[in-house]
């Protein structure tokens, strides 16, 4: 079978000038590429570090309104949630490559941001899912 | 033995784009009624939906007389004698009891049977009240003990198997696929995918929605995927999460795309193992 480009390994180091320190950074995982993006547009606001694999943000930003907003599913139906005070929406999304899983994520604390991390599948996919979660309660913490 | 000129209709089922889309409205139609609802439904061609706690428990369309005689028959090999069939019929309609217990009692067919001929006989009438176009006249609520609750259909059901028949080895490869694949607590969704948008042709663990909520979800999945296809075009499985837990799946093989909708994110994460075990041996294959 010919090698797929999501196959390939990371390769590409994040621009220095793209770290703004607005927040507090855990202990660097070049293996876990996350920033913050504007949900609304998939515009980055920040990046909290790692390895771009192979500039895969730019898509995956831009995909971010689509891929979270979903405004003509009603969840509250499919879910069986009828009834509730407050309307049921998608909060992450994570998708799952031969290569990558990538994660978008909306902040409980701003639901108008949304941290997209990308990692090669060189460990299991839960534990990627489980850092990503980290991440966003040490963002949403920090906020 | 019932002679062939008694049959006066046509079998097959349609099953064009044209049709899956009307009947869908027709269904719609129903998913529209309020949970309690029962009575009938009827179109101006003169074809009926009798509907139980908005579910589907009979449909008929003109021409169909003979049509659920030669279903039952069908249901034994070699096939029953069909003017017993149509004693036991009257019988039923003469004691005033339901087909169902009408037609058990008198062990002509199996419960099992009995179910299977129901289903198709309903499927094929919505087919046809789809294929004529007729709008709804109107609902009437029936009084009473209502129908037998094994004999009753979702719309999502009746709507699957018409879209089965687009690709019934396809269809049938979906089913085995989902049984194979979900775990308890899910319930799944399978889609053909050909040129047109996904056709609902397979379901799993009775998934409680509607048909809009079938198009919508379809929808996001297909939608899902064309957009990840920017960044990464190898992506097989999308999760979806909302903050009470309740998580929606979908994934893709070359013909089909699947949905299933989960009560938590343990119940998804087993489901995403056994997928990504499924792509493995998959993607093995010669």
């Amino acid at each position: 079978m010919a090698e797929h480009a999501s196959d390939r390994p990371p390769t590409r180091a994040v621009p220095e000038r793209a770290i703004s320190g607005t927040f507090e950074r855990t202990a660097p995982d070049a293996a876990l590429f996350s920033v913050l993006v504007d949900a609304r547009n998939g515009t980055v606001i920040d990046c909290l570090g790692g390895l771009d694999p192979e500039g895969r943000l730019e898509g995956l930003a831009a995909a971010v309104p689509e891929l979270l907003a979903a405004h003509r599913v009603s969840w509250e139906q499919v879910f069986g949630r009828l009834g509730g005070s407050k309307p049921v929406g998608l909060h992450d999304v994570i998708l799952v490559s031969r290569g990558f899983v990538h994660v978008v994520q909306s902040l409980a604390s701003d639901p108008q941001l949304a941290l997209i991390s990308i990692a090669p599948r060189t460990r299991n996919v839960g534990l990627i899912v489980a850092q990503t979660r980290d991440l966003l309660a040490q963002v949403d913490a920090s906020r | 033995m019932a002679s062939l000129d008694r049959l006066s209709h046509a079998p097959s089922i349609p099953a064009s784009l044209g049709t899956l889309d009307a009947a869908a409205i027709v269904l719609n139609h129903v998913d529209e009624l309020a949970p309690d609802a029962t009575g009938a439904l009827s179109f101006e061609d003169g074809g009926t939906i009798l509907v139980q706690l908005a579910h589907v428990c009979w449909a008929v369309a003109p021409g169909m007389e003979r049509r659920l005689t030669q279903l039952l028959r069908l249901q034994h090999n070699p096939p029953l004698d069909g003017d017993r069939i149509e004693d036991a019929i009257e019988e039923c309609r003469r004691r005033g009891v339901s087909l169902g217990e009408g037609l058990l009692g008198t062990g002509v067919v199996s419960e099992e049977g009995l179910r299977s001929a129901l289903f198709r006989h309903t499927t094929e009438a919505i087919a046809h009240i789809a294929e004529a176009g007729s709008l709804c006249d109107g609902f009437v609520r029936h009084a009473g003990a209502g129908y037998d609750p094994r004999f009753v259909f979702s719309t999502a059901e009746i709507l699957a198997a018409l879209g089965a028949l687009r690709n019934r080895a396809l269809a049938a490869a979906t089913t085995r696929h989902l049984r194979e694949v979900l775990v308890a607590d899910a319930r799944g969704l399978a889609f053909l995918c050909d040129e047109a948008a996904p056709t609902l042709c397979a379901l799993q663990g009775r998934p409680a929605v509607r048909i809009s909520e079938i198009l919508d979800v379809s929808a996001w999945a297909a939608g899902v995927f064309d957009v990840t296809a920017a960044f990464d075009a190898g992506v097989q499985i999308a999760i979806g999460s909302a903050r009470e837990n309740d998580t929606v799946v979908s994934w893709r093989t070359l013909e089909a795309l699947y949905v299933a909708v989960c009560a938590n994110r343990a119940t998804s994460a087993l489901l995403m193992s056994r997928l990504d075990r499924w792509f493995e041996r998959a993607e093995q294959k010669p």
